[in-house]
């Protein structure tokens, strides 16, 4: 079977390195206070990557509960089901 | 049985620990690393998890025959392996399997107990690593068939796996059917992932809120 190239192992490379500094901005725009909003930002980046690099994609996984760890029920701003 | 011949290729790009690879096995590329632990960046799965996944793997496929050849009810069966590494030089120095059976008849735990016991012997990869590993079973949790029709329990799985297995188990609902799902923490970051990548197509009612068991009923709209 034929592999990835290398190029694509740098690509996947340069997308988890792109994936870490998106993680660390969204999670210090979590403590400035703006948790929602930095919620959305990681799902939508995790629903980007879920695919093409799933290994980056779990990285917004664990954004995800980072930021919502410890929010209060009446700070859920997700769309009422 | 005739000769069986298996292949899989490992590309490893970088230098020392900080570097990515990939292993290739059947149609499956898989991104690993070195866990950050051992000084890596932790990043994919690593060869530990690998070993650990080829174990269980076995067990779980072992395990699902004995059933059958025992005439045990089930309709899934989910195994935790927890690996331990440790000492100087590091080794592997235990492999824990806990098997959870859906859809069966507790009345009858000690025979699944049983078959898991068995399944140990019987499972040909961990008989290679018998010798040198403390390989050990776990207690089995048998759970009836009328909770695990609509209950999804990943509580005994690696927080790694949860996602992927309740995306694919609710993407098979239909629609205006619904199942609760079950976790030790609340699962709000699955649902931001929900709503990004399917919409409102989902709906999310919280039945249980902590502090040791979360339950949600997720139903998919018609």
């Amino acid at each position: 079977m034929e592999g990835p190239d290398r190029a694509t192992v740098v690509a996947m490379s340069s997308t988890g390195k792109l994936a870490r500094i998106l993680d660390q901005a969204l999670r210090e725009l979590g403590d400035a206070g703006e948790v929602e909003s930095a919620c959305r930002m990681a799902a939508s980046a995790y629903a980007l990557l879920e695919k093409w690099d799933p290994v980056a994609a779990e990285r917004f996984t664990g954004t995800l509960h980072h930021l919502t760890c410890g929010l209060p029920r009446e700070g859920r701003g997700v769309r009422a089901s | 049985m005739n000769e069986l011949n298996f292949e899989v290729t490992t590309r490893w790009s970088g230098t020392g620990r900080d570097a990515l690879g990939t292993v290739e096995t059947g149609n499956q590329v898989v991104a690993w690393s070195v866990p950050e632990g051992m000084g890596g960046r932790g990043e994919g799965s690593s060869p530990e998890e690998l070993l650990a996944s080829a174990v269980a793997t076995c067990y779980t496929g072992t395990l699902s025959s004995l059933l059958n050849r025992d005439g045990l009810p089930w309709e899934r069966v989910q195994v935790r392996m927890r690996e331990q590494v440790d000492g100087s030089p590091m080794r592997i120095s235990e492999l824990l399997v806990t098997p959870e059976v859906l859809g069966g008849d507790p009345a009858r735990h000690d025979d699944y107990q049983a078959a898991a016991n068995l399944a140990r012997e019987h499972c040909f990869i961990g008989k290679h690593l018998r010798s040198d590993v403390d390989y050990r079973v776990g207690s089995v949790s048998v759970q009836p068939a009328e909770s695990a029709q609509d209950e999804l329990d990943v509580r005994s799985l690696a927080p790694a796996q949860r996602h992927q297995v309740i995306f694919s188990t609710i993407d098979r609902l239909e629609a205006g059917k619904s199942l609760t799902l079950v976790n030790d923490h609340d699962p709000l970051p699955l649902r931001y992932q929900l709503e990004a990548t399917r919409g409102d197509s989902f709906s999310w009612d919280y039945l249980e809120e902590g502090p040791k068991t979360w339950k949600v009923r997720i139903g998919r709209r018609s």
